[in-house]
């Protein structure tokens, strides 16, 4: 076991932030999967996904003076959710400057949903891709405070202050999402019926 | 209507964030809402269901490169940042060392100038004995600014540094309060101890003087090689013993300046025989003494 393993987040920050090499390591090793994924499903797209990934990293490293008190996990969580809003807005910035409209966003697995019979439908509602296609489906806030929340284990208040919103707007937001979850999960239950009854 | 849908929606905001805080234990007014309202007790069900199938969801593996070359360009400006701290640190320390060097070049002339007549020396020689001077000194300081915190092999460069400047000070000290020449004139007109140094060569009286007023400084100021590094008292002591000699050169030239060659040699080599025995033996005897009284300290309070 390494000497890092037996430390908290926040000492390790600190002993970073102090130039040591092995409580980067350690941070990187317990939170480089965790972000990623975040990432990944928080803005849809692999490659945006790694150059997020590496920004949060480089970011963190500049910042990481800054680091005084709360939560590491809420601190890092910060910075990627920031650079994330900033990414999304400038991709949709381009993407409106190029097609001068709208596009709807191609969900993974929203085709086959309609093509399938109602006992594969049922399968398919436990399928890890439909719930990430709902997820995808969710509008930013919703979906990083869900992301936040239900896979990093952030509390109410960490997420407020990584978001910059109030403690009852992360309430709202979160029933929100799982509001709209629990539609488009129902959403295949409608379409097989519709089917069976064709 | 309105309210029943209101009280609803309340109901399940409070269920949803008693689920993301993990908080299952839900008040008793939100059960009883629940025993009555059939849409709220559907709705909770499928908020658990849809909260343990997000859970449920697969983690993507970090990509080996990307993961690879994130940690690689952090360490990159990590080594980069130190690299520029390190030279900034560096360039004030030289900067202090180089200062105090001319500071302590001066003073020392200075103190050398009130025991012995530096006229015989010309401005340039002078200057240029200072400028050397203030070089060994600077170098000295900055030993003792940047050597190592946590010493290499036990030794402790910094405590060096120290000891042979402080020993030098201790030097200066002795020399102003009774430099060689009146030492050596003592022995030779006082009538108590003129008669010991009867038959004694003055290169001989310029050696055991040398050796004595580089032997004494050494001798208190290797203290703190050792307490502060008892690890190896000997090797350090003959270290600080040779910062000493380096550094009293240039003091022993600049009162040799009315001697013959063979009396400047013998001073020097005095000296150098006095730091080379008074360091480690002094730093010996500090840290025999440090070491024998430490552990009745500690062992009291070990057993306390």
């Amino acid at each position: 076991m390494s000497a890092g393993s037996a430390r908290n987040d926040e000492d390790l920050m600190l002993a970073y932030a102090g130039g040591d090499v092995g409580a980067f390591d350690e941070l990187y090793k317990r939170y480089g999967t965790k972000l990623f994924n975040f990432l990944l499903r928080a803005c849809g797209d692999r490659t945006m996904a790694e150059d997020l990934f590496q920004a949060t990293f480089l970011h963190l490293h500049q910042a990481r003076k800054n680091y005084e008190a709360g939560t590491f996990k809420a601190f890092l969580f910060t910075i990627a959710a920031n650079l994330l809003r900033d990414e999304l807005s400038r991709a949709e910035h381009r993407r409106r400057s190029i097609t001068g409209e709208e596009t709807i966003e191609a969900i993974p697995g929203g085709n086959r949903i309609a093509d399938s019979d109602p006992e594969s439908l049922s399968e398919a509602r436990e399928a890890s891709e439909i719930i990430e296609a709902a997820i995808a489906q969710l509008p930013l806030g919703l979906r990083e405070t869900l992301l936040l929340s239900r896979y990093q284990g952030l509390g109410g208040r960490e997420i407020a202050a990584a978001l910059g919103i109030s403690e009852g707007a992360v309430k709202v937001r979160l029933f929100r999402a799982l509001a709209q979850l629990r539609a488009a999960l129902r959403a295949p239950d409608k379409a097989a019926d519709e089917s069976g009854n064709e | 209507m309105n309210l029943a849908m209101n009280r609803c929606e309340e109901t399940q905001l409070e269920l949803t964030n008693a689920l993301a805080e993990g908080n299952l234990h839900t008040p008793a007014e939100l059960q009883a809402h629940l025993r009555r309202c059939a849409t709220c007790r559907q709705a909770w069900q499928e908020m658990r269901l849809t909260w343990r199938a997000l859970g449920a969801l697969p983690e993507q593996e970090l990509p080996a490169g990307l993961s690879q070359t994130t940690r690689a360009r952090v360490l990159r400006e990590l080594e980069r940042e130190q690299a520029n701290a390190e030279s900034a640190r560096m360039g004030k320390s030289a900067l202090v060392s180089v200062t105090l060097g001319v500071v302590f070049s001066v003073a020392s002339v200075w103190v050398l100038g009130q025991k012995s007549d530096l006229t015989a020396f010309s401005p340039q020689v002078l200057l240029s004995m200072g400028a050397a001077w203030a070089a060994l000194y600077a170098a000295a300081v900055l030993l003792a600014i940047r050597g190592d915190g946590e010493p290499r092999y036990g030794i402790a460069a910094r405590w060096v540094g120290i000891a042979g400047l402080v020993a030098m000070g201790l030097s200066l000290a002795l020399t102003g309060s009774c430099s060689i020449g009146q030492a050596l004139d003592y022995c030779k007109m006082s009538p108590g101890v003129r008669h010991l140094f009867a038959g004694v060569q003055s290169q001989t009286l310029f050696f055991l003087l040398g050796s004595l007023y580089s032997l004494v400084p050494l001798l208190i100021a290797s203290a703190i090689v050792g307490i502060k590094a008892p690890r190896h008292p000997v090797v350090l002591g003959l270290m600080a013993g040779g910062v000493f000699v380096l550094l009293a050169l240039p003091a022993i030239i600049l009162q040799c300046g009315a001697f013959s060659v063979g009396v400047s040699l013998s001073w020097i080599f005095g000296s150098v025989v006095g730091s080379l025995a008074g360091g480690p033996v002094g730093s010996l005897a500090w840290a025999v003494l440090y070491r024998h009284f430490r552990p009745v300290h500690t062992g009291a309070a070990g057993t306390a």
